[in-house]
């Protein structure tokens, strides 16, 4: 008896909870200029610009740190810590004029001399290893006056994209794991593990200084307890929302929408029967219907891909591949007859048990190949096992997941697919792809190198090396009073030109 | 049946009776027919509120709650059941040795019993879960191992109490067997006490199972459970669409009311 | 005649715990027992409460754990009547499950063999057929000393051990269960060792009587000498009471 009435507590806790919205924190941050911010993960142990291996972590830092050029909302580089750079006519050697005047958090004002110890400690500390293998190919960096020069072993017509992912820190500042100093538009305040991240305005920024002067970094490792706080008031911004979780929001918050950046597909493994088939692959993608995928998901948000880049890249992405396998129980039931399966077989999806959105899908996809006759079961596991099983161990038939890229490459998307990557997850494995990427890595003339991609892309996509679906739509739940949040086409998070 | 309730003539024993007997039937029923498929997706029928066609609403997935609860209670009655049949066995045939014959393993038996019992049994059981990995037949493993203990108590401090009982000295004398005395003698005679426990240990696996899905360390993704879908419910309260929380709760509620009160009615005579 | 019964020198003691306030103590509950049971006699073993007259029944049917000297049985299979008819019979089954238990675990007879068995000796004891499908909680006092006795002689043994078996019963009853296991010792040629406090019920169904006091024998003797010529006075003191 005592349960029951526990229970019956514990649902107008609930209840009330979702009920009743307190408004007035809200008015007292306007009033202070500062902003809470909702993150749904905490930052890694260490805070080093090279030692950050989350890209939650990267998100909140990249308003600290800086490198020599910065990424901007459209993708491009900007100037940044240096004001210009040269390239020498071999692609060898990049001459950076190293901005003056700077300061970092801690005072200091930034010289040549930092940028090298920044390089050559990103070099030997970084935990990416993308940085770390372009790092590896500087032959030499040098100051010269108000200059940096670096010369490269080979050419690199990428090598912008690593530049602005290179932070600068002061030479000699051992403190960054805790009390990171950088140069960004905020500098770092205080951090409560598992709880909250404070920092605050840089009035010595050397560029346009940041509106708000205060922004908290609020933790919430538990989705619906974050957009609970959302909806009670108690936060102003958080990314990374789905079409669920801003419905019913209300008309404090604007909701802006984009996509995750990343490829999310149902992974096959082509080393293991039956998908080691190309016809059973190809009946897979006839099988799904991403467009009543995308319905169910996310209420039709999201962009189709096609192959495994996705279209905001619009620079390697064909639209023409999307409607490469249109939606046909038909053929994909004659496919499977063609490759010995008539009365299709069992498969399971394995899906990460954290990311919703995949299990989501997962689900819906083994609704949808029942059509076919294929009966797929969904089994969730944790990341980390997702993580030694199924991405290096590649103990698995089939999995739903995403991937993004670090950088702003086709490598970053394409590179691992090739039949020598340690990356390929799949398994796949084309003379023609490994052709068209070895090419492409090799000439500078860009023109050339996109063509290059682009064909490599269509291999993904001729031999369904996977079932490629969605760039994710998200949503980002901005307080109505607050203006100037921009997307960026990296997973970062610039809050320096946000004002109320 | 007659005898039982003959024996257990009262409002508890009348009520639960009743109120289990619908429940389970009506999840019976669930596992023949359904309104709809309970997987089967309808996108023009997302998250609706209760109507004709589909009685107590869709979820996101323009999936029909009613089927999908009728699936879901059969599941976790189902694990229910599994978790108390190995909890009443394996704690039964425990408490009986133990009880019986005493002496130093029936000392480090109850304690490792204390010690089990020390800790919240669903924690226990996420732990377990932590290391062999969720999914139903785990869960039920798991939950029954740790529902093991409870019983083991019961049934020993039962058998210790009979034991000393003139009409099991005579048996002795007749030349019965120990283990005729125990299975034969005793055991029907600890039946009063079991049958509310096991009555009892349905409420506490349902509602256990209900936290583990909860959780998400209970039944995998591609199965329904009330613990899973309570877990699901909770996005729709926070979208303003309470009904599937409310629903899912109240069968969970209806199921644990019913044993509670039949395990009361069992306890009462009269 | 022939002894069914030998107890030689039998002496019991047992150690109380010590602790913290008490120091342990060997307490002495029979010293040097000695008595003969014959066939076909009923002796009575009589003594107040503490005497250890239920301590020398416990021996004799192997329940003691521990004791010193020797017991010699010339019969298989003694049985027992308790005092409390209410604890004495399984309360989950029935009389004809709880009568036939030993004929199955003694395993000679099928199944009708059994029953006839059985009704033969609910017959015996004074109750009908009818009384197989009832439950013990649906039986008076009376009635189930009666079921106790008819379980103790379903096995044809030679030696019963009574231990107070009408103490808990009404004057009347009394009579009518001493009067049942006079017949019975007639017609299956019995020995009873009967535990009592009661001389006047020991009178009634007792050849001799052996009066214990603190786990010594102060008397044994014919049951016309304990009640005409008591030796010793404690003997004279329950023969002095019961009159």
């Amino acid at each position: 008896m005592k349960k029951l009435i526990c229970l019956l507590l514990a649902a107008l806790m609930i209840f009330s909870c979702a009920c009743g919205k307190q408004k007035s924190g809200a008015d007292a941050r306007k009033d202070a200029n500062e902003i809470y911010v909702g993150i749904g993960q905490d930052l890694s142990s260490s805070l080093s610009p090279y030692q950050m291996s989350s890209a939650g972590t990267r998100e909140v830092m990249f308003n600290v740190f800086e490198g020599l050029y910065k990424v901007d909302s459209t993708g491009d580089f900007k100037p940044a810590l240096a004001t210009a750079y040269t390239v020498s006519d071999d692609g060898l050697t990049y001459t950076f004029t190293i901005r003056e005047n700077v300061k970092f958090h801690n005072g200091a004002v930034m010289t040549p001399d930092d940028v090298v110890y920044s390089y050559k400690t990103c070099a030997s500390d970084s935990v990416d290893s993308a940085i770390k293998g372009v790092l590896e190919n500087v032959e030499s960096i040098t100051a010269e006056g108000g200059k940096v020069i670096i010369k490269l072993a080979s050419p690199n017509s990428d090598f912008m994209a690593y530049v602005s992912s290179v932070y600068i820190s002061p030479a000699s500042y051992t403190d960054q794991d805790t009390k990171p100093v950088g140069t960004g538009p905020f500098s770092f305040v205080s951090r409560t593990v598992q709880d909250s991240v404070v920092i605050k305005r840089f009035d010595d920024y050397w560029g346009e200084k940041a509106k708000l002067s205060q922004v908290t970094f609020k933790i919430f490792e538990n989705a619906t307890a974050l957009v609970t706080a959302l909806d009670a008031g108690s936060l102003d911004l958080v990314l990374h929302l789905d079409s669920t979780q801003v419905q019913g929001l209300g008309k404090d918050f604007n909701i802006q929408e984009d996509t995750m950046k990343l490829v999310q597909a149902l992974y096959l493994n082509n080393a293991v029967k039956p998908f080691d088939d190309v016809r059973v692959r190809q009946a897979l993608c006839y099988a799904v219907d991403v467009d009543a995928l995308l319905t169910l998901t996310a209420g039709g948000h999201g962009a189709k891909l096609g192959t495994a880049i996705y279209p905001s890249f619009s620079k390697y992405f064909d639209a023409s591949l999307v409607n490469a396998y249109p939606h046909s129980t038909d053929k994909a039931k004659e496919l499977l007859t063609q490759a010995g399966y008539p009365n299709g077989f069992d498969m399971t999806i394995i899906a990460p048990s954290n990311y919703s959105p995949h299990v989501n899908t997962a689900m819906v996809l083994a609704e949808q190949l029942k059509a076919a006759g294929i009966n797929a079961t969904v089994k969730e596991v944790e990341w980390n096992t997702w993580l030694t099983d199924v991405y290096k161990g590649r103990k698995f038939e089939a999995t739903v997941c995403g991937f993004d890229a670090s950088t702003l490459t086709a490598n970053a998307l394409l590179g691992r697919y090739e039949s020598t990557s340690g990356k390929n997850m799949c398994g796949y494995v084309s003379e023609s792809f490994d052709a068209y990427m070895k090419e492409a890595n090799s000439i500078t003339d860009d023109a050339k190198r996109t063509e290059l991609f682009r064909a490599a892309a269509k291999c993904l996509s001729d031999d369904a090396a996977s079932v490629y679906l969605q760039d994710l739509a998200e949503f980002a739940a901005v307080r109505a009073t607050l203006k100037g949040y921009v997307f960026y086409p990296l997973y970062l998070m610039d809050l320096s030109k946000v004002t109320y | 049946m007659k005898k039982l309730f003959a024996k257990h003539n009262n409002w508890f024993f009348k009520a639960g009776f009743i109120l289990t007997t619908v429940m389970v039937f009506i999840v019976l029923l669930g596992q023949v027919w359904t309104p709809y498929d309970p997987n089967a997706m309808d996108a023009s029928v997302k998250a609706q509120g209760p109507t004709l066609r589909h009685l107590l609403g869709t979820d996101f997935f323009g999936r029909d709650i009613l089927s999908r609860i009728l699936e879901g209670a059969g599941a976790t009655l189902q694990i229910a059941f599994f978790v108390v049949l190995i909890g009443a066995v394996l704690g039964t045939v425990i408490g009986a040795l133990t009880g019986y014959f005493g002496g130093v393993v029936d000392e480090v038996l109850m304690r490792i019993c204390d010690a089990i019992t020390a800790f919240p049994s669903v924690l226990l059981a996420l732990i377990a879960i932590a290391v062999i990995g969720p999914g139903r037949l785990n869960v039920i493993m798991v939950l029954g191992c740790v529902f093991i203990p409870s019983f083991a108590r019961i049934v020993r401090a039962e058998f210790v109490r009979i034991k000393r009982l003139n009409y099991i000295s005579l048996a002795r004398l007749q030349g019965v067997g120990d283990f005729r005395i125990m299975l034969k003698h005793i055991l029907p005679n600890t039946l009063p006490t079991l049958l509310p426990a096991i009555s009892i240990g349905f409420n506490n696996a349902v509602l256990a199972e209900a936290s583990m899905s909860f959780l998400g360390v209970g039944v995998s993704a591609s199965e329904v459970s009330l613990g899973r879908m309570l877990s699901d419910s909770q996005n729709y309260i926070l979208r303003g669409l309470p009904w599937y929380a409310v629903f899912v709760g109240l069968t969970i509620a209806l199921l644990i009311l019913g044993f509670s009160l039949l395990a009361e009615g069992l306890q009462q005579r009269r | 005649m022939n002894k069914i019964l030998e107890v030689k020198h039998v002496s019991a003691s047992y150690t109380t715990q010590g602790n913290a306030f008490a120091r342990e103590k060997v307490q002495i509950v029979l010293h040097d027992v000695s008595f003969d049971l014959y066939e076909g006699e009923a002796l009575g073993l009589v003594g107040e409460s503490g005497s250890g007259k239920t301590t020398v029944a416990r021996a004799i049917l192997g329940f003691l754990p521990r004791y010193e000297g020797e017991i010699i049985h010339h019969s298989k299979r003694p049985q027992l009547i308790f005092q409390d008819p209410y604890t004495s019979l399984n309360p989950a089954r029935t009389v004809g499950w709880i009568l036939e238990e030993p004929l199955k675990v003694y395993g000679k007879f099928d199944a009708p063999e059994r029953r006839r068995r059985i009704i033969e000796m609910l017959e015996n004891v004074g109750l009908s057929e009818e009384y197989m499908s009832r439950r013990p909680s649906e039986l008076s006092g009376g009635q189930r000393q009666r079921v106790s006795i008819a379980a103790a002689l379903i096995v044809r043994p030679r030696l019963v051990i009574a231990d107070e078996p009408v103490s808990a019963l009404d004057v009347t009853i009394q009579a009518q269960i001493l009067q049942l296991l006079d017949e019975m010792r007639e017609k299956y040629g019995l020995s009873y060792l009967f535990i009592s406090h009661d001389m006047n019920v020991v009178y009634q169904l007792c050849d001799r009587v052996i009066v214990m006091k603190k786990g010594v024998i102060v008397e044994d003797a014919p049951i016309d000498d304990i009640f005409d010529h008591p030796q010793h006075p404690y003997t004279r003191e329950l023969v002095e009471a019961s009159r």
